[in-house]
């Protein structure tokens, strides 16, 4: 393996961290994925059945 | 007669309004309440519902609510003899009142500020389609969407108003009274009732204000401070019409503030006095609407022996006396329930309440409906000057005339969506789509350059160019496509198109045990299957919720599109556009039959009526429209480069190792290969038996735009090859029906429940598998391989 190899890995690994990061950001308080998440807040509260 | 019997454009005044329950009380609020006028518009093209215009605005009824109605014909209402008197009364000087202003004014005792640092919460308050979320993003700088449709809200937001950070205002989803009808409405009312807010903004449409106030009357009866912000108030002033602000604000005994929320005006004065009268407490000046001398003061006297009666039960339990009381005269269960009445005080209650119906000749909730909209004609009166026919009502009327007209409607319907199909997939959305690709593979040409220069191990290359750049990329140059169809969605939202379209198919719908409301949610569904299935709260029976939220699947939302752009590319070149509008035809389809099944077996009975109110038609918003887009830009982008990513990488792992975690060189002997073979048997049936595909389509759960990467990164580029036409038509077929992503199954979990979550799962893959096998054996029979 030669250095560019070492910096390749690295920055997928780096890639893979930080889009790991993003899901769980995106989870924090809300958890339905829609596109407002998490400021819509429309999963905080659960419908009146 | 009743209102079904009138002709198109005949007037009529109500007598009675019949039926029952939570309906009834829901037109009553409405307005639609004995001695009111009203004009029948017209009926729908298919006969049924029809719309009629009362107290300035537009109504839906059902034929079957419309007959219990009984009214009697009037000469047609003269608005602008009716204005030239009002003119007369307007031209009374009233002095400023001055409410929730600074200075030494505090009225009730009130005046003790709130400890500093205490953090302000306002509830914000109103109609629907009212301009709440227009007001909310102006207090607070956000981009909540807006839409021009009632119920776009259907749950609450916070946010602190600007330059204020100690505060807090949430916007709550529209109501027309303090009687939920519908599942979003208890989440406003509540609100108010448990969560105390400091001060309550109330937001009304000034343009339609007897209806407005109905609910400002019950808000006021709480007793909490609270501001009333006239919305709307340029389109009022622009067609001639005025309000005599002081003399409003004297009769309400709480601050009004006329605002445009829309052009940002007057929201600086409505921020000043909400702050005031939420930290000095200023509670409002009158609760007491009753009428002594009308009609022998039987409400009067009736509200108050109620009031008398239930006093240290309304203190004991926290709930505003007057709105106690109230609510128990109109028969509110959970008030009563929560009042907690030994059953002396019950019976007492009952023969006050029977006393009452005696002697005001009217059942209790009409007559607590009349004495509302009394005190509202007796505002109105004094402070309003009504405006000329607005030009936004004679625009939607004309545009009506042809999208809802009886033999224009369903083919201009059909017109529209037939357009927005073509433009997405046929012009525009391909067009940019080609430009995109074009820059990625010139991209991903020059890494592969750079790195056969550096001479980078060719696994690393694997994984950079077959892994990343072609699962990425691939699903990047979908984001054109994707963006158009929500561009197009907005507009028809913006626009107060979609109320028409679900007035124009309630009838065909109701067919199918849904009521028009239903019609929203499932074109939602064509954008995202989660904001859809959260839309279904605007729905106000569990029935009827149910059977929409079940149904929104089968609508093919956005992230299928890449999978169905990616095979007819491939398979059906040319017929791109026709193909894909077929399929969403079948999605349509599949929805139609499992909701007949449905209604025949698990959701018996008839769809909730269908009773909305029809906005005018605007101009979207530029601003409201593309902060949608940008929104869904970014959400695209960011699941490209989180849940994509995660997925291509993890798919070209496990299809590059084996289990000892050796680069193998057939990729049938990898991990995946292992893992998906499991799957085989059940999918080879349906010709989709290769692991390749079935893997893709496991990821499909996570993202549906991640089968596209995935088949990119197993089948390396070279799909047209390893596939038949066959199967890739299954493929389709089985993409468009099989289970929604995690996200949309979390939201069908959230709403109705786990159980009903994984019946999803299961019943969609089962109807895809089923679609496609069908798909193959008429494939088989014409002779396609």
């Amino acid at each position: 393996m030669n250095i560019w190899d070492y910096c390749i890995l690295g920055a997928v690994l780096i890639a893979l961290v930080v889009a790991v990061l993003v899901i769980k950001k995106g989870k924090s308080g809300c958890s339905c994925g829609c596109s407002s998440c998490p400021s819509c807040n429309t999963c905080k509260k659960k419908p009146e059945k | 007669m009743t209102i079904n019997e009138l002709k198109t454009g005949q007037s009529a005044r109500i007598l009675t309004v019949g039926g029952e329950g939570a309906l009834r009380q829901h037109l009553l609020d409405m307005g639609v309440i004995p001695g009111v006028e009203l004009t029948l518009v017209k009926f729908a093209p298919m006969g049924d519902p029809i719309e009629i215009r009362i107290n300035h605005y537009e109504l839906t009824l059902r034929l079957d609510d419309a007959k219990r109605i009984e009214v009697e014909p009037v000469e047609r209402r003269d608005e602008a003899a009716e204005k030239i008197i009002k003119k007369k009364k307007l031209q009374m000087q009233t002095a400023h009142p001055g409410l929730g202003e600074d200075g030494i004014f505090h009225p009730k005792g009130s005046g003790e500020p709130l400890p500093e640092g205490t953090k302000l919460t306002f509830a914000l308050v109103g109609n629907q389609n009212c301009g709440k979320t227009t007001l909310f993003n102006q207090l607070t700088g956000s981009n909540q969407h807006v839409g021009n449709f009632p119920g776009v809200t259907v749950d609450r937001k916070d946010g602190a108003i600007r330059g204020f950070s100690d505060t807090c205002i949430t916007d709550l989803p529209g109501i027309y009274s303090m009687s939920p009808y519908s599942a979003e409405e208890l989440v406003s009312r509540d609100f108010v009732l448990l969560e105390k807010p400091h001060a309550i903004i109330n937001i009304l449409d000034v343009t339609c204000i007897e209806r407005s106030l109905f609910l400002t009357m019950q808000l006021l009866e709480m007793d909490v401070p609270m501001v009333v912000a006239l919305n709307m108030m340029d389109e009022m002033v622009g067609n001639g019409g005025s309000v005599d602000v002081n003399a409003l604000e004297e009769m309400l005994g709480t601050p009004v503030i006329p605002i445009s929320a829309a052009k940002n005006e007057g929201v600086e004065e409505l921020i000043h006095h909400a702050v005031h009268v939420a930290k000095y407490q200023e509670k409002p000046l009158r609760q007491d609407f009753c009428d002594k001398q009308a009609d022998g003061g039987a409400v009067h006297r009736c509200i108050h022996a109620v009031i008398h009666l239930i006093e240290d039960h309304a203190k004991r339990v926290g709930l505003p006396v007057r709105f106690a009381a109230a609510k128990l005269i109109e028969g509110d269960e959970r008030v009563l329930e929560q009042l907690n009445l030994d059953e002396n005080e019950k019976e007492t209650l009952s023969h006050i309440i029977v006393q009452l119906e005696k002697e005001r000749g009217l059942d209790r909730n009409a007559a607590m409906a009349d004495m509302r909209f009394r005190f509202i004609y007796k505002v109105c009166d004094r402070c309003i000057t009504k405006p000329k026919e607005s030009r936004e009502h004679i625009r939607s009327e004309k545009i009506d005339k042809v999208l809802t007209g009886k033999f224009t409607a369903i083919p201009g319907f059909i017109l529209i969506m037939a357009l927005v199909f073509f433009l997405t997939f046929g012009l525009i959305g391909p067009f940019l789509q080609d430009l995109i690709e074009q820059g990625i593979s010139r991209l991903s040409a020059a890494v592969q350059g750079w790195m056969e220069s550096g001479q980078v191990s060719p696994v690393l290359r694997s994984l950079v160019i077959d892994g990343i750049f072609n699962g990425v990329g691939s699903v990047l140059s979908f984001l054109p496509v994707i963006v158009t169809m929500f561009f197009f969605l907005s507009l028809l939202e913006d626009s107060g198109y979609l109320a028409r379209i679900a007035f124009v198919m309630d009838k065909l719908l109701r067919k199918i045990g849904l009521s028009g409301r239903s019609i929203v949610p499932m074109l939602i569904g064509f954008g995202c299957t989660v904001p859809a299935v959260m839309s279904t709260r605007t729905l106000p029976s569990a029935r009827d919720r149910k059977l929409t939220i079940l149904l929104t699947p089968f609508m093919s939302c956005t992230a299928k599109l890449p999978i169905y752009s990616f095979f007819v590319n491939c398979f059906f070149p040319g017929n791109a556009w026709w193909i894909i509008t077929g399929l969403y035809l079948l999605g349509i389809l599949m929805s139609v039959l499992v909701a007949l099944l449905f209604k025949k077996t698990l959701f018996r009975g008839e769809a909730v009526p269908f009773v909305m109110e029809l906005p005018n038609y605007r101009m979207p918003g530029f601003v409201n429209v593309w902060h949608l887009l940008w929104d869904k830009a970014k959400d695209f982008l960011k699941r490209a480069f989180s849940v994509i990513l995660i997925a291509t990488v993890a798919v070209w792992f496990l299809q590059s190792f084996s289990f000892r975690f050796n680069l193998i060189e057939d990729p049938k002997d990898s991990i995946l290969a292992a893992i998906a073979g499991l799957l085989v048997p059940v999918m080879s049936p349906v010709g989709l038996g290769d692991w390749r595909i079935i893997t893709s389509l496991v990821s499909g759960f996570m993202a549906k735009e991640s089968v596209v990467a995935s088949m990119e990164v197993l089948f390396s580029g070279d799909l047209a090859a390893s596939l038949t036409k066959l199967t890739a038509a299954s493929m389709l077929v089985f993409s468009l029906l099989y289970t929604p992503c995690v996200a949309a199954i979390a939201a069908v979990k959230r709403e109705l429940g786990g159980k009903w979550a994984v019946g999803v799962v299961i019943w969609q893959c089962l109807i895809a598998w089923l679609c496609a096998l069908a798909v193959r054996l008429i494939g088989l029979s014409l002779g396609m391989v």
